[in-house]
């Protein structure tokens, strides 16, 4: 149950945007994938599901060699994995509804089921019934971020692959979405990359963090370990956050706090650990 | 800010002879084309391997109908309407030039109108109605991932935007190129009628001897080979449209002036084919 590059390089024209990177995530993790813009990190995440052919190396997810399969093969690997897109992707002819079952029709479910389904996972994104019939065109820019995580959270995949949930929303919505993220991942046992330019939220809420620069892996580690590293690149991102004020502010998801209890329970039959504990560790 | 790198190159690209800096330039936008070329004979193999397979996805064929064949009605009436008044006068004209009598133009104006302006008309028409409207669609689904989300759910992109596209594009051409023919037959009946003096049984009667049921198969033939590859061209630029606003702007120009020419080919191509059968 992980997602693992072996030796992937790829260049686009003259352009090697990836290099030798080999990595694995572990079971039920969140891997935070930082990193400048234009490093590669949407092109490491399309690499993943094979939406991208690398030039050399080999990527599995699970059991899978995604980079053996042909265009039929890749079907039922691609059902066990969600991505929300780095513009959202909706479906723009299709209303909101539509959208969110589209990926639910072909698992068989009849429209009663699909329906409730459908205002589950609206609900779990913290909107409510009323856009179901509106067009994406119709909607902010952060209702349709969480719309694009409703669908992709919808099939229940087993990997979910994030590509800037957060980018370009306000803080508010950045934390409820940051939020979202972790309390889906913990309670649903997935394992999930995020991808991200943001150290802050990746410290509080990623098991390991991975810092890509010139095609290849600059820093590897828990968020403990990140905050000791020396690597250059680290510290400047690192230097962006730490005269942020407020260092008491608890960034503890509101879904964690309504379900503090199941997490804590998930944490510790999969991680052996208590999350309270962890966010004191780092602090 | 510019790395010494680039300097570099810019400065190798600047020594290079000038034959070789226009095949650099040129090569690029070739590769481009190649590449599109490609595509669409990617998309058309993928397309009639998909024609015998069910399901067929008939919400969105019937929508897509909807959408060419019925939205393009108006603007097909006007012009061919206005190309049926001219062909009348202009026949007559040249007739009474080198032949000194006007009685062919029935049998004359027929001909023309079912083997070339009643089919070429529509089919130009539609690639600039029809055509740039799937470019900028795909390709604005291209370049903001929603086919790159299409493929994750496990759905083909070709089969959901492609397929629909082109099976509805074929019906509604070959429908509209009836439709065509007939508007401009009855406008250049009526200048017939009414400037020449003849009598509507009198004209219908000389077209007879001029045009056959092969005729009709042949017109019905062309519009659907038009409306086959309209749609096809337009997704294949589409599909590999560039990011932004200018790459869907450059992408739908291409693709109206590839399936522009495209028609115009195969309409030379077409008629010298239907000339050796018939
Ligand atoms: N389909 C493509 N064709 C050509 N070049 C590409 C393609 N996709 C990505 N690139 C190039 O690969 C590099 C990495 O792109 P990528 O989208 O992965 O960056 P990123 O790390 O996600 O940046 P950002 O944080 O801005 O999203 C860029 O230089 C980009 O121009
Ligand atoms: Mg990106």
């Amino acid at each position: 149950m992980s997602i693992r590059f072996e030796n992937v390089t790829k260049s686009f024209l003259d352009r090697k945007v990836l290099s030798d990177l080999s990595f694995s995530t572990r079971d039920g993790e969140i891997l935070y994938i930082i990193g400048k813009s234009g490093v590669g990190k949407s092109v490491t995440l399309k690499h993943a599901v094979g939406l991208i052919k690398p030039d050399s190396g080999r990527i599995f997810v699970g059991s899978h060699e995604v980079t053996s399969l042909n265009r039929e093969e890749l079907m039922p690997v691609r059902r066990l994995c969600g991505m929300i897109f780095q513009q959202t992707a909706l479906f723009d002819s299709m209303n909101i509804f539509d959208n969110i079952a589209y990926g639910l029709r072909s698992t068989g479910l009849d429209s009663d089921a699909l329906a409730a389904r459908v205002s589950e996972v609206l609900s779990l994104v913290q909107l409510d019934s009323g856009v179901l019939d509106k067009l994406p065109c119709d909607l902010s820019f952060g209702m349709q971020k969480r719309v694009s995580l409703a669908r992709t959270i919808a099939p229940s995949p087993a990997y979910l692959l994030f590509d800037e949930p957060t980018t370009g929303l306000d803080p508010i919505i950045t934390n409820a979405i940051g939020s979202l993220i972790t309390g889906l991942s913990r309670q649903l046992g997935t394992t999930s990359i995020v991808v991200s330019h943001d150290m802050e939220s990746a410290l509080s809420t990623a098991d390991r963090i991975m810092l890509l620069d010139n095609g290849g892996i600059a820093a590897l580690g828990t968020p403990g370990e990140i905050r000791q590293s020396t690597n250059p690149l680290v510290m400047e991102f690192l230097a962006e956050i730490n005269d942020t004020p407020e260092a008491g502010t608890s960034r503890t998801p509101c879904i964690w706090r309504q379900d503090e209890q199941s997490y804590r329970e998930y944490r510790r039959a999969i991680h052996h650990d208590d999350p309270l504990d962890i966010e004191e560790v780092d602090k | 800010m510019k790395t010494v790198a680039e300097y570099e190159k810019e400065l190798r690209s600047l020594a290079m002879p000038l034959w070789g800096r226009v095949l650099h330039h040129l090569g690029k936008p070739v590769a481009e084309h190649g590449a599109t070329v490609r595509e669409f004979w990617h998309l058309l193999r993928a397309v009639l391997i998909r024609l015998p397979r069910r399901p067929w996805r008939r919400h969105e064929i019937a929508i897509s109908v909807v959408h060419i064949g019925i939205g393009s009605m108006p603007i097909i009436t006007i012009a061919t309407a206005f190309a049926g008044l001219v062909v009348t006068n202009e026949i007559a004209w040249h007739m009474r030039e080198a032949l000194g009598t006007i009685s062919m133009i029935p049998g004359f104006t027929a001909q023309f109108i079912l083997r070339e302006l009643g089919i070429a008309i529509p089919a130009l028409l539609l690639t600039a109605k029809v055509g740039a409207s799937i470019t900028a669609e795909v390709g604005t689904m291209k370049v903001t991932e929603q086919i790159d989300a299409l493929r994750l759910l496990g759905i083909d992109p070709v089969d959901y935007l492609v397929f629909p596209r082109f099976v509805a594009s074929v019906f509604a051409t070959a429908c509209l190129t009836l439709f065509a023919v007939a508007v401009t037959m009855g406008c250049a009946i009526s200048v017939a009628i009414v400037r020449y003096n003849f009598s509507i049984l009198e004209y219908l009667n000389a077209v007879r001897h001029f045009i056959g049921l092969a005729d009709i198969v042949c017109a019905l033939v062309k519009g659907m080979v038009f409306g086959g590859i309209i749609p096809i061209i337009s997704c294949a630029y589409g599909f590999r449209c560039k990011p932004g606003a200018e790459g869907v702007g450059t992408a739908t120009t291409n693709a109206v002036v590839a399936s522009t020419i495209a028609i115009i080919l195969l309409d030379f191509v077409l008629t010298y084919l239907f000339s050796l059968v018939l």
